[in-house]
């Protein structure tokens, strides 16, 4: 189990890891649930908050990116099987896994803070979105959708960056995750 | 090093750089969201008696006579709408319908035998699951 470490370099064991790991999971998926409730004033497909995204985007500056990536997969599935159906679990794989990737390179360039690696991961998240779409619906037209979708997405990455980058300030001084 | 990445404000700057950029990149790509509107050129199908008498887009404005042995039309376009100027037929019931501008509306003079109806383009209906 040697790829499951922390920032920090110090090893878990496996036990620790599942019961982090799971913590972890319901936070999301309740975050998912918050979100589910709150109606979005912008009648674009595909548009939210993103608050879910809080859990992996923190996650990436202290945990290892493979634990990140099953609570994130964890979380698309479960939600997804929850409160949507499995055009969203596509939708929400999509983004979500492309979103990962390009946060997780974000961070490693260090160029950017919390702040600044949500945003990416934002529009990421919402442009892989558009591109299941357009493949799902055979429809390149939906590129239309693509500069809005890019506000949409810096929008909520900047909102969710700031709580990140608060709560990454917080976890800092407290934890030894 | 990742500690430091989440505290320190130096990185800031470039966040607002970011940001920036991806809005710029936004407003330059933002005449895509009239790729839609540009080819969304619906249709209105004219028929007489069962035969298709003309085919007219209803992006332009035009007004035009429709003359046959039951009687005469006059069809104005205009805004994307269309609708039945005056009519030569006893009820007149073509000209104080409506005016239809969407997919499948339909005005129908039926003492001349003719009927307005609107198609949209084939392949334009984007439809879909999401949510």
């Amino acid at each position: 189990m040697t790829v499951f470490h922390n920032s920090k370099g110090t090893k878990k064991t496996p036990t620790a890891l599942l019961a982090e790991s799971g913590v972890l999971v319901a936070l999301a998926l309740i975050f998912s649930y918050i979100e589910h409730l709150i109606p979005m004033p912008i009648p674009v497909p595909g548009v939210k908050l993103g608050l879910a995204n809080l859990v992996s985007l923190t996650g990436l500056f202290f945990l290892s990116p493979i634990q990140v990536l099953l609570i994130l997969v964890t979380r698309i599935i479960l939600a997804g099987f929850m409160f949507g159906n499995l055009s969203t679990i596509i939708y929400s794989l999509a983004g979500g896994l492309l979103s990962f990737l390009v946060m997780i390179l974000a961070k490693k360039i260090k160029a950017f803070s919390p702040l600044g690696v949500s945003i990416l991961g934002g529009v990421f998240h919402n442009l892989g979105q558009l591109l299941v779409a357009m493949l799902v619906l055979k429809s390149f037209m939906l590129i239309s959708y693509l500069p809005i979708l890019i506000i949409i997405g810096a929008i909520s990455g900047t909102l969710i960056g700031i709580a990140a980058k608060a709560l990454c300030k917080y976890i800092n001084k407290k934890s030894d995750l | 090093m990742t500690l430091n990445q989440t505290t320190k404000s130096k990185y800031l700057k470039n966040d607002l750089i970011l940001l920036g950029v991806i809005l710029i990149i936004s407003l330059i790509l933002l005449p895509l969201l009239n790729l839609n509107k540009a080819k969304d050129g619906a249709k209105a199908v004219i028929t007489v008696d069962g035969k298709e008498y003309k085919t007219i887009s209803l992006s332009e404005d035009t007004t035009f006579t429709v003359e046959t042995e039951f009687g005469t039309n006059v069809i104005t376009v205009k805004e994307n709408e269309i609708y039945v100027e005056s009519a030569d037929c006893p009820d007149k019931i073509c000209v104080n319908h409506s005016h239809i501008c969407h997919t499948g509306e339909s005005i129908v003079c039926l003492p001349h035998r003719m009927i307005i109806t609107i198609e949209g383009k084939e392949d334009s209906q984007i439809d879909g699951i999401s949510q």
